[in-house]
């Protein structure tokens, strides 16, 4: 056997799509990713090469085996055993894949990609290299399949960031494709050769070309795509997924400016996530089933406390959900329509976003002292009681060993909360990066133990987790916050008021634990963040005065439980496009990936069709592209047409399905191929029967499957 | 008349004495008009004799018949002069040859010097006897049985000898309803003194120039070669095809091609005679399969030219 060409145009296929691959390099900041994908499509380029090599038939299949394999290998190796996938192996895997979607329908590029999305990077890239080593092997089929395949990939990283991707990426996946026309034209066939250039320069072009047009009739916001916008909290997403991911990201940016009238600015609540669930906190899908928040008016008049003010100017943030100090009272100044959150007091709109928002909130700011807080107990009524203490099946029993360690000796809930925060804040360490390791920037209940236990150092999503665990464990109803710690100050007004200036990587999260009679209490236990709370030993009490307490009939916004509609009808109109205007790429990239998907999944049945309509042309006076058209289809419906066999014995199996057309087309054919002077005998129409009557003597299925994954596109017929 | 309507007339014909044997008359007539020879490899009895009959009555032929016997002279074939007392002159009596089909039965029951005469006439197409040439008529085929060596006094035919047969047949046995048929059709009359004629002579010379005209094209012909060359070089095989064997199985492919009404061969004709054009000629290595299964094969294998 001479060496198949096949090997030499699948390496340069190869070789192209990792080109490709780099044409994410705009998308994806760093190369570790590159890398680490490249890692996988390597392997499973040489399993596929070395088992072809031994004739295996099956190398598709074996090598999806292997993809499935090195994945684990490279990604997920710590839940194997020994290299072997345990069940463990499936669920991580679960757990990055459903991560790594979230990521691509939440994230805005450029990113550092989180290794779940290498996950899926990896996945998809392996079944390419599958896919454009079938190609390549393929005799009729490489140039137009490969080359279609390199198009549609570099054109979705260029249309998710809205500029052309490296160039390099360009040059390789051209070079490759070149390499591919090289290795397949050792039978030239000029025209061929020709054809398949200028039809590749054109794909390749229409790559390069389709994300600017595209983009700029698509994305008004187009212009905002290059420098990262700040874009946390999204639409419906879990924001402690990803909020390790923002404060890594090195380039901060101003979010915001605020204005209060207290001495200090709040901390400034985005989201509140109470059920721990899959490893990570969620946040609360059906806020039915838990609506309990302290009605401002059950606050025990004892405790003493303010109403304070805080006007905000959102500045450099695109979210659908509200910063606001808590507990609020209410809410001026929105544009469109904004609503509470009944869980957890924010606020949150399905139309708007934050960005260029002004507006000022009313809150409460609690001062009770310590002794009024350890008469407390940390109860809630009983129906909400479980699901604030609820924790995972799978939580180390060191966790509760270490709260009750920490806490021995105390005997009021308050204290045992300070005792735990303070332990952390003094103890450990702060690090945005010590524990990514595997498992996502992990504030699962594994995590946690290991943070606990053995790192005692992490960020905010460790510290904060960890305090809501060990208080869960203890008893202790508690919940996690997200938003912005309090803000910088930054010069003063006109008047002389305060301005305070926060910036993204000011990105928090704290816990939040329920006492009676006092609500809500924020515990911020990561350290050199924000303020630890701890209130004065009691020295001359009295003063609370009940005047001060809100009156629920002026408060402007209403309470939290009663969720209500904060429109400002006369500007809303106009403004309300503006703000649609801030953020729509998400969708935009959401809805263009799965276009370019779906069309990238098109491509086989598309080609297949351009085939067949060109020799149906052709074939008004030559009989050999109906004939190849026939074999063609019977191979795409799962009838199997000897190769390399004489026209008759490649007929016999279609003579039952194919009618009576079939002959007048082989003698033709025959003609054509064979005789001194070759006639000019019309048989398309018997052809056109013919390649219906196959298609209709097969089970619809098979027709579609046909229809949209030809197999004759990657088999060679006769 | 249309030399595929003929060839139709024909077979029809000698279906009527031959039951159930389609393939064997196709390819009998198909080597009478390629003007080669046939030899049909069987056990007696199973009308051998009886299909070559048939087709020289056919064509309004002649026919000799010799029973090949150790005894038979090389002068029983081609004739012998002898002394005419009455004009004082060698006058010529013309042997066994001397007819459009000569059926040679059980051909490896004579001696080889017997045998070679016979041979001999079949690739010179004349006899010389006494320094006089003398042409045989056309069409001329012979028509050889031979039954299976195993069988008790029979020379095997050597190679060479083998290799001047275009073709090699089996008859095998008739299914049991063309058995059946037979009996009763054999009881009633004798049934090829019943044949009549359907092509003159002078109209099967006709359709032999006619297939000798069909065109063979470069991709074919490269087929053929290919399909030669390959049993050269099979491992299997002592003995590969001869370049006449190539030859032949063209000719033959042309009268193929011209009985199904083409005036072209394609591939499928060569793939269809492939087999007892050449099996017949090869010698196959001790041990394995035979002959046949072995073309069978390398025809399979070798790949079919798709352009002209």
């Amino acid at each position: 056997m001479t060496p198949r060409p096949g090997n030499g145009a699948s390496l340069a296929a190869l070789v192209g799509l990792l080109g490709v691959l780099w044409g994410f390099g705009n998308v994806l900041q760093g190369d570790v990713w590159w890398w680490r994908v490249a890692l996988v499509m390597v392997g499973v380029h040489a399993v596929l090469f070395l088992l072809r090599r031994r004739g295996l038939r099956l190398a598709p299949l074996a090598g999806l085996v292997a993809l499935g394999l090195l994945v684990v290998w490279v990604f997920v190796p710590g839940s194997t055993l020994l290299g072997i996938p345990t069940p463990a192996t499936a669920h991580a895997l679960r757990q990055h894949l459903s991560l790594a979607i979230a990521v691509v329908a939440e994230e805005q590029a450029p990113l550092i990609p989180p290794e779940p999305l290498m996950t899926g990077m990896a996945l998809g890239f392996g079944m390419l290299v599958i896919v454009v080593d079938a190609f390549a092997r393929s005799r009729r089929f490489a140039l137009w399949g490969v080359g279609a395949v390199y198009a549609t990939g570099l054109g979705i990283a260029s249309l998710i960031v809205g500029a052309n991707p490296p160039l390099l990426a360009f040059v390789v996946a051209a070079a490759g494709w070149l390499a591919i026309v090289a290795a397949r034209s050792s039978v030239p066939s000029t025209s061929r050769l020709v054809l398949a250039s200028v039809m590749g320069t054109v794909a390749l072009v229409a790559g390069v070309l389709a994300p600017s047009v595209v983009a700029a009739d698509l994305t008004p916001a187009a212009s905002t795509w290059g420098r990262a916008p700040v874009d946390v909290f999204g639409r419906g997403i879990n924001p402690m997924v990803r909020l390790g991911e923002n404060l890594r990201r090195g380039d901060s940016v101003e979010v915001l400016r605020s204005i209060t009238t207290a001495e200090e600015p709040p901390y400034l609540k985005v989201a509140t996530l109470v059920d721990m669930e899959g490893g990570t906190w969620a946040p609360i899908d059906d806020p039915d089933g838990l609506p309990y928040e302290q009605p401002l008016e059950d606050i025990d008049p004892d405790i003493e406390s303010t109403v304070e003010e805080i006007s905000i100017a959102v500045d450099d943030l695109d979210s659908t959900m509200l910063p606001m100090p808590y507990p609020a009272e209410g809410v001026r100044g929105l544009v469109g329509t904004w609503s509470w959150h009944p869980v957890g007091g924010t606020v949150r709109s399905r139309t708007e976003t934050t960005r260029g928002q002004t507006y000022v909130a009313d809150y409460v700011e609690l001062d009770p002292d310590a002794n009024q807080m350890r008469e407390r107990q940390a109860l809630l009524p009983p129906a909400m009681m479980g699901r604030y203490l609820a924790l995972p099946d799978d939580t180390p029993p060191q966790i509760a060993a270490v709260a009750r360690s920490r806490t021995a000796g105390l005997t009021n809930d308050y204290d045992r909360v300070v005792a735990l925060q303070d332990w952390m804040r003094e103890d450990f360490r702060y690090s945005e990066t010590s524990p990514v390791a595997e498992g996502y920037d992990g504030n699962g209940v594994e995590v946690i133990e290991r943070f606990l236990v053995e790192e005692q150092a992490g960020y905010c999503v460790h510290f904060s987790s960890a305090l809501a665990v060990m208080a869960r464990s203890l008893g202790i109803p508690a919940r996690i916050a997200v938003g912005y710690a309090p803000g910088e100050p930054a010069g003063r007004t006109n008047d002389g008021e305060r301005v305070y200036s926060t910036s993204s990587d000011a990105l928090h999260a704290w816990t939040e634990i329920y006492f009676e009679g006092a609500g809500w209490v924020r515990f911020d236990a990561t350290p050199g963040v924000g303020r630890a709370t701890g209130f004065d030993e009691p020295t001359i009490s009295g003063q609370a005065s009940v005047g001060d307490l809100p009156n629920a009939g002026n408060a402007t916004g209403g309470t939290p439980q009663d969720p209500r509609s904060l429109t400002e009808g006369e500007q809303g109109a106009d403004a309300a496009d503006e703000g649609a205007a801030g953020g729509p790429s998400q969708a935009v990239v959401a809805a263009v990936g799965g276009i370019a998907v779906t069309l990238l999944l098109l491509v086989p049945g598309v080609a297949r069709r351009a085939r067949r309509w060109w020799r149906w042309r052709r074939g008004r006076d030559q009989a050999e592209p109906l004939w190849r058209e026939i074999t063609d289809t019977a191979t795409d419906l799962g009838i199997d047409v000897p190769i390399r066999a004489t026209m008759r014995r490649q007929a016999e199996p279609l003579k039952d399905h194919a009618g009576p057309g079939l002959v007048a087309v082989v003698a033709s054919v025959e003609r054509e191929r064979y005789a001194a002077s070759p006639g000019n005998v019309a048989v398309l129409d018997e052809a056109r029967s013919s390649v219906r009557a196959l298609e209709d003597s097969v089970p619809t299925w098979r027709r579609w499957l046909a229809r949209y994954f030809p197999r004759s596109l990657v088999r060679r017929s006769n | 008349m249309d030399l595929a309507a003929a060839a139709r007339a024909l077979h029809d014909n000698v279906s009527r004495v031959i039951d159930g044997k389609p393939d064997a008359i196709d390819t009998a007539i198909v080597v009478l008009l390629a003007e080669g020879h046939l030899l049909i490899e069987d056990v007696p009895g199973v009308g051998k004799t009886a299909l070559a009959r048939a087709l020289a009555r056919s064509v309004d032929g002649s026919v000799n018949r010799v029973q090949f016997t150790p005894d038979l002279l090389p002068s029983d074939i081609t004739g012998v002069s002898v002394f005419d007392q009455a004009t004082a002159r060698f006058e010529f009596r013309p042997g066994a040859v001397f007819a459009h089909v000569v059926i040679g039965d059980e051909i490896n029951r004579a001696s080889p010097k017997t045998q070679s005469a016979l041979l001999e006439a079949m690739s010179e197409r004349q006899v010389s006897v006494d320094g006089t040439t003398y042409q045989l008529s056309r069409p001329f085929m012979v028509v050889a049985t031979q039954n299976p060596l195993e069988m008790e006094g029979t020379y095997a035919l050597p190679e060479a000898q083998r290799d001047r047969f275009m073709a090699r047949i089996s008859m095998g046995y008739p299914d049991a309803a063309a058995e059946l048929d037979m009996i009763h059709g054999h009881d009633r009359t004798e049934p090829i003194d019943a044949l009549e004629p359907v092509v003159s002579l002078e109209d099967f010379a006709a359709m032999i120039a006619e297939a000798r005209a069909v065109h063979v094209s470069d991709a074919v012909g490269r087929y053929v070669v290919d399909i030669a060359t390959a049993t050269r070089s099979d491992e299997r095989l002592l003995l590969g095809a001869s370049p006449r064997a190539t030859l032949q199985l063209v000719r033959a492919a042309k009268a193929y091609a011209a009985v199904r009404g083409r005036e072209f061969v394609v591939p499928d004709d060569i793939d269809a005679l492939a087999v007892s054009v050449l099996a017949h000629r090869l010698i196959v290595q001790r041990g394995e399969p035979e002959a046949e299964h072995i073309v069978r094969s390398i025809v399979d294998r070798t790949p079919v030219p798709t352009g002209s």
